[in-house]
């Protein structure tokens, strides 16, 4: 008689001869692709820090005291920071001699314009305490603030030069602290340009509780900022755009997603000159309007006043909602206007132009929110000047041009001839929040055909109409 | 002087720079609006002649004598409403719209025509000035009261209008859709459709829209609008243009040559008309059209480029089985516009007082809208192609109820036709396609649906179209309290889908076939058992004997478990809603995996058999072979009940009792072979169709294939139960795991 072994061995054998044909030759589901979730972090929940903080806290820097006690490296990690320093490494840049430093503490924009004699105001928003001057001690990690991050409590709030205002609770901020949240970051993302959704455009206070119709990852997938933009030692990911010099902490869509997800072949092939905010990203400003045009050369009239029209000391405005981006080629790079720099006067000064055309293979067409001002210049010099505006000399108390470039210029000491104007300047913001749920992604007519036009293709270099007349013809040894 | 030159330069400069600011399109150069008789309207004041006008440079004889001939009678009449649906009335009887005025070039190629200018000059009986009220609103044509004026601020001194009123172009989706259904381009309006509104004539009889807008984005009151995230129109959405398919015939960037007509080694013939003698004589006959309903006067076949003439069927359908199957089959709109979201036109009732239509789709008749509407799904109808083939194709029907001949005095008797509209336009793709096997597979199948008619009307008789159009009336026609109603049946045409199709008396004698050999398995157990209980054969003496080789165990197993498999996905391919173990088309894939192996298992064995030479035991000794099978036969329904013993011992060469070996040969020889082959002729309908059709099609070959699975089946269950009838019940089922079988020791062996 057979053993058992042998009788299964036969079983076996009968049913493999029939298992793995059916294998081999029924088709097999490709396996899933990349999931986006896997590059999602799961984040560990914070300790309970109640019982561990008792103050009495009367200082900001008292607090940060108690917490360099358990967290001796976090203030070193943040001082490292752009967080902290407001200014880049030094870079070569192409057609510049000198490395440059930049940063929030020497840029210059279309906004508010520079914040060289103007700190206080603009300094709240920095990760520190007591920025009131040029003297600022960038080297005491008792200055760093890091309830401004990590505060849940909700009533932190900083004033002047980043110093808490008197109504905060301290004790109640410090035993709540946990993993930053929206509101810690749109406390100051959001309000960039010295209200909400004046700058950005993407960024504005829609997105503390936003529905998918803002943005799809916020609104249906619940996400953070913390999601996209993580953090190893306190050094946050992602770039700005106007100031960075370099890719390093670029953030990318194809971080989680795949270049060519699309099922559709014909949008597959978009993704050589197409970025995916592109389609992604078809209106900014979803619910909240935000700053286009901003005349500063209208300021100081006594003409009625709104936040949204005119104001005496920033003169007029123009908001949009819904705002159709304006694209442009963009290799991530883009150039920067720096102090001093000439200007011609007759034209437009771009101050920081997205970096790549139809030629550059790195490049793809991007979506961009077109800040355009009228701001201040030397006339004599042919530059822009960065007025002083806060203080008791400055031009919101005094409404002097002359005076407000003056004090403005001692501070970034760059010679004023006494001579000023104001000239044309365009600023970009790229766009890449808010992005649409899929369901609103342009379609082909946005930008191809008679309807939408949402592209100008003589601008951004083609002979017309791609759909029609070719996509772009790169050089292979590109 | 001085004036009149500034002027000339300052036109020739526009002429100049308009080409840079009106795109690539301002090529047309400047002419004279000329009237019937040739004169400059400038001069004349009369009514504008086309024909005349256009004729300066264009032949306009050619275009009129080559022109898709129903384009000049619909496109002229001045018909609105009621009159055109009396139209269609007279359409769905086969009578041919009666012809009107010559047409009008401006109504295609002005970029902003004035059609309903030119409508109202037709209504309000002012034919000669209907093409001149086109022009209206241009800032060529003022319209004074009943009077139409030149404006001479559109003309130069010389009387030819300035280049920006001269820019002719090609015509785009806005032009066709003033007559031929719901062209909508912009992107910042919903798509709203009113109900009623006749004048988009695809939109009305088929519930056709041309737009890129998502459905989700329009303005209608859609059920479960938000998910409908695809285009109405998906070369639409992709920026073709009704000419893109329905191009001049003879514009040289089109134009396709007869492949009837072209020697075979040539793919692409380079001969065509150049620019200029095409913008002389441009065809006005535009390819498409061909299957509008027969007996209209719209009937012309003309060389358009169709799907196929741009996608690639196999590359699209990677995940397809039995492509060229399907595609010999279907039409692919039939699986690519599964659904119709716009109110399209069930019945029209020109019979009783006033009209009444019934839209389809849930949209009310009436003006309160209290529902949601769902739009409908065509109905699949088989349709004559060209070549004579016939696939199935997505169709609307509408019932026009009309007044029969008229008696005068007496009571008129009431009846209906039916008249199909075919569907070509709404394609969509990805997910919103019809992919899903079963959705045409199944008992309830898409192909066999039932298509509202009309509300009942008593006394009221119905007819369906001839079959002359080229749409066959596959169906049938039913009455019900709540209606008329046509259900489709595919079966007729000769179509035979499985999972849907079935002929019941086949299943009917397999059914029966197979109950009696339980009635008998279970009448001859109960006797057995009874028998048994009477007279205990105890403590015979046994001995084991030697049967089965190991391959010959590998190889029965293996074919009983791959018959197995393959009746019970048969049984799922045959009725995938009854049998629902697996989807249809896992069934199909399996089956057709296990019907290769039961192939190869049975080369296998057969080579085993032959060169073992055991082949020998399936042979019948011919002498006295009958009376060894009766003596079996005696012993299974005598002999076993008393005891005996059986008439043949087992031996190691003589395995099979006479009655195996008949049944046995009758199972390889004629069942298994028949079987094989009416399967590989089944799936050999994708491959070799023409071998398959002379062999009686899928209409003949499945039902077979399926009757003599039955017969498989009765076998397998007496073939299981005649195991039990060994020493004891299980000592064959051992026999043929192990290879050794336990036998009684006979008397003379002791």
């Amino acid at each position: 008689m057979l053993r058992k072994k042998t009788l299964w061995m036969g079983l076996a054998l009968v049913v493999g001869s029939i298992a793995l044909p059916l294998w081999l030759l029924l088709p097999h589901r490709a396996a899933p692709s990349s999931d986006p979730w896997d590059s999602v972090p799961v984040k560990k929940p914070g300790t309970d820090h109640t019982r561990l903080l008792n103050g009495p806290f009367t200082s900001g820097s008292e607090v940060t005291v108690a917490c360099l006690k358990c967290h001796p490296q976090a203030a070193r990690d943040i001082m490292r920071t752009s967080h902290w320093t407001w200014e880049s490494k030094p870079f070569r840049m192409a057609n510049r001699p000198e490395p440059v430093t930049l940063g929030k503490k020497n840029a210059i924009n279309n906004f508010c314009i520079g914040i060289q004699s103007n700190w206080p105001p603009c300094t709240a928003c920095h990760a520190g305490y007591g920025w009131h001057d040029a003297n600022f001690d960038f080297s005491n990690p008792e200055l760093v603030d890091c309830l401004v991050c990590h505060d849940r409590s909700g009533q932190y709030i900083k004033g002047d030069a980043g110093i808490p205002e008197k109504s905060v609770d301290l004790l109640a901020a410090a035993r709540s602290v946990g993993n930053p949240t929206r509101e810690n970051c749109g406390g100051c993302h959001f309000r960039g340009g010295g209200g909400n959704a004046v700058k950005h455009g993407d960024l504005d206070g829609s997105l503390y509780y936003p529905s998918e119709e803002i943005d799809v990852h916020m609104g249906r997938h619940k996400f953070v900022c913390t999601d996209c933009h993580q953090t190893t030692a306190h050094d946050i990911k992602g770039r700005s755009f106007c100031l960075s010099q370099d890719m390093a902490e670029q953030i990318r869509c194809t971080d989680c997603h795949q270049e060519t997800l699309h099922k559709d072949e014909r949008i597959n092939k978009h993704v050589n000159s197409v970025g995916c905010p592109t389609c992604h990203i078809p209106n900014v400003a979803v619910k909240q309007a935000t700053k286009v045009h901003w005349d500063w050369s209208q300021a100081g009239q006594d003409l009625p006043e709104d936040d949204h029209d005119y104001l005496k000391i920033k003169g007029r405005f123009v908001w949009e909602k819904n705002l159709v981006p304006e694209y442009r080629w963009y290799n991530c790079l883009s150039e920067h206007y720096l102090l001093g720099d000439k200007i011609d006067p007759s034209g437009v000064t771009e101050l920081n132009r997205p970096r790549g055309d139809i030629r550059d293979p790195k490049a793809r067409i991007m979506p961009f929110k077109i800040h355009r001002a009228k701001q201040i210049y030397d006339a004599t010099y042919h530059y822009l000047l960065q007025p002083n505006t806060v203080g008791p000399e400055g031009f919101w108390t005094k409404f002097d041009w002359d005076r407000a470039a003056r004090i403005g210029s001692e501070a970034t000491g760059l010679p004023y001839s006494g001579n000023y104007g104001f000239v044309r300047t365009d600023m970009y913001w790229t766009l890449t929040h808010m992005v649409a749920k899929k369901e609103k992604a342009l379609q082909c007519t946005s930008c191809h055909g008679d309807h939408e036009k949402r592209l100008d293709w003589i601008q951004l270099g083609y002979a017309g109409d791609p759909m029609t007349h070719g996509s772009r013809k790169l050089n292979a040894s590109n | 002087m001085r004036l009149e030159s500034f002027l000339r330069m300052a036109a020739l400069a526009l002429a100049l720079l308009l080409p840079a600011v009106v795109s690539g399109q301002a090529m047309h150069p400047v002419f004279s609006l000329l009237d019937e008789q040739g004169g400059n309207v400038l001069v004349t004041a009369r009514a504008v002649s086309a024909a005349k006008t256009c004729g300066q440079c264009h032949d306009s004889d050619y275009i009129a004598a080559h022109a898709t001939t129903g384009h000049a009678d619909q496109m002229n009449l001045a018909t609105h409403g009621i009159e055109r649906l009396e139209r269609a009335g007279r359409m769905n009887q086969g009578g041919a719209p009666s012809s009107a005025a010559a047409m009008n070039c401006f109504l295609c190629h002005l970029a902003s025509p004035n059609n309903e200018a030119r409508l109202a000059a037709l209504a309000g009986g002012q034919a000669e000035w209907s093409t001149t009220a086109t022009l209206e609103g241009s800032g060529m044509v003022l319209r004074v009261s009943d009077r139409w004026h030149y404006q001479r601020s559109a003309f130069s001194p010389q009387g030819t209008l300035l280049p920006h009123h001269a820019q002719m172009r090609d015509p785009e989706n806005h032009h066709c859709g003033f007559c031929h259904g719901h062209v909508h381009t912009r992107h910042d309006e919903p798509v709203l459709i009113a109900a009623g509104d006749i004048g988009p004539w695809s939109t009305f009889t088929t519930g056709q829209v041309i737009a890129p807008q998502k459905i989700s984005e329009s303005g209608l009151n859609l059920a479960g609008k938000e998910r409908l995230v695809r285009a109405w129109d998906v070369h639409a959405e992709r920026l073709l243009d009704c000419v893109s398919c329905h191009f001049s015939v003879n514009n040289p960037a089109h134009q396709q040559a007869d492949p009837a007509r072209q020697p075979g080694h040539l793919a692409y013939s380079p001969r065509r008309l150049d620019i200029r003698q095409y913008l002389h004589q441009p065809s006005h006959i535009l390819a498409g059209s061909a299957t509008l309903p027969a007996g209209s006067a719209l009937s012309v076949q003309t060389p358009m480029r169709r799907c196929e003439g741009c996608h690639d069927f196999d590359k699209a359908h990677p995940w397809l089985p039995f492509k060229a199957r399907h595609r010999s089959s279907l039409t692919c709109e039939t699986c690519h516009i599964p659904q119709l979201y716009a109110p399209a036109a069930a019945t029209i009732d020109l019979a009783g007082t006033g009209t009444h239509i019934v839209y389809r789709g849930g949209t009310p008749s009436g003006d309160v809208i209290h529902e949601l509407v769902s739009g409908y799904r065509p109905l699949i109808l088989p349709r004559r192609e060209t070549d004579g083939s016939l696939r199935l194709a997505p169709y609307n029907l509408i019932t026009t109820w009309t007044h029969g001949s008229t008696e005068t005095g007496k009571a008129r008797p009431v009846s209906a036709e039916v008249q199909p509209w075919a569907i070509h336009h709404n394609v969509t793709h990805g997910a919103f396609v019809v992919r899903d096997c079963q959705t045409c597979h199944d008992r309830h199948s898409m192909l066999s649906a039932t298509f509202f008619l009309s509300t009942p009307r008593s006394g009221g008789t119905i007819e369906l179209w001839p079959e002359s159009a080229g749409v066959l009336p596959a169906g049938e026609l039913v009455h019900q309290a709540e209606g008329f109603y046509f259900t489709a049946k595919p079966g007729t045409a000769g179509f035979y889908i499985l999972g849907h199709s079935s002929v019941p008396w086949v299943q009917w004698l397999g059914g029966v076939l197979l109950l009696l050999v339980l009635a008998g398995i279970a009448l001859h157990a109960f006797l057995r058992i009874r028998a048994h209980r009477h007279a205990e054969a105890d403590g015979e003496e046994t001995r084991l004997l030697y049967l089965y080789e190991p391959y010959e165990r590998y190889w029965h197993w293996l074919q009983a478990l791959l018959i197995i498999g393959l009746i019970l996905t048969g049984l799922t391919i045959h009725a995938p809603g009854r049998f629902a173990w697996m989807s249809f088309a896992a069934a199909v894939r399996v089956h057709n995996v296990l019907a290769a192996l039961l192939l190869f298992n049975a080369f296998l064995s057969l080579f085993y058999h032959f060169a073992s030479g055991k082949i020998k035991t399936y042979l019948p000794e011919p002498e006295g072979f009958f009376n060894q099978m009766f003596a079996q036969a005696g012993y299974y329904l005598s002999g076993i009940f008393k005891g005996e013993a059986h008439p043949f011992e087992k031996s190691q060469h003589k395995k099979l009792n006479p009655l195996q070996k008949i049944t046995y040969l009758v199972i390889l020889n004629i069942l298994l072979p028949l079987q094989i082959i009416t399967g590989l002729l089944i799936a050999g309908a994708q491959e070799w169709p023409a071998i398959s059709r002379q062999l009686g099609g899928l209409g003949f070959l499945v039902p077979f294939h399926s009757l003599l699975a039955w017969l498989f089946a009765a076998f397998l269950i007496l073939h299981i139960y005649l195991t039990t009838t060994g020493h004891t019940p299980l000592s064959s089922i051992k026999a043929m795991i192990t290879g050794w079988e336990k036998v009684p020791v006979h008397p003379e062996e002791k």
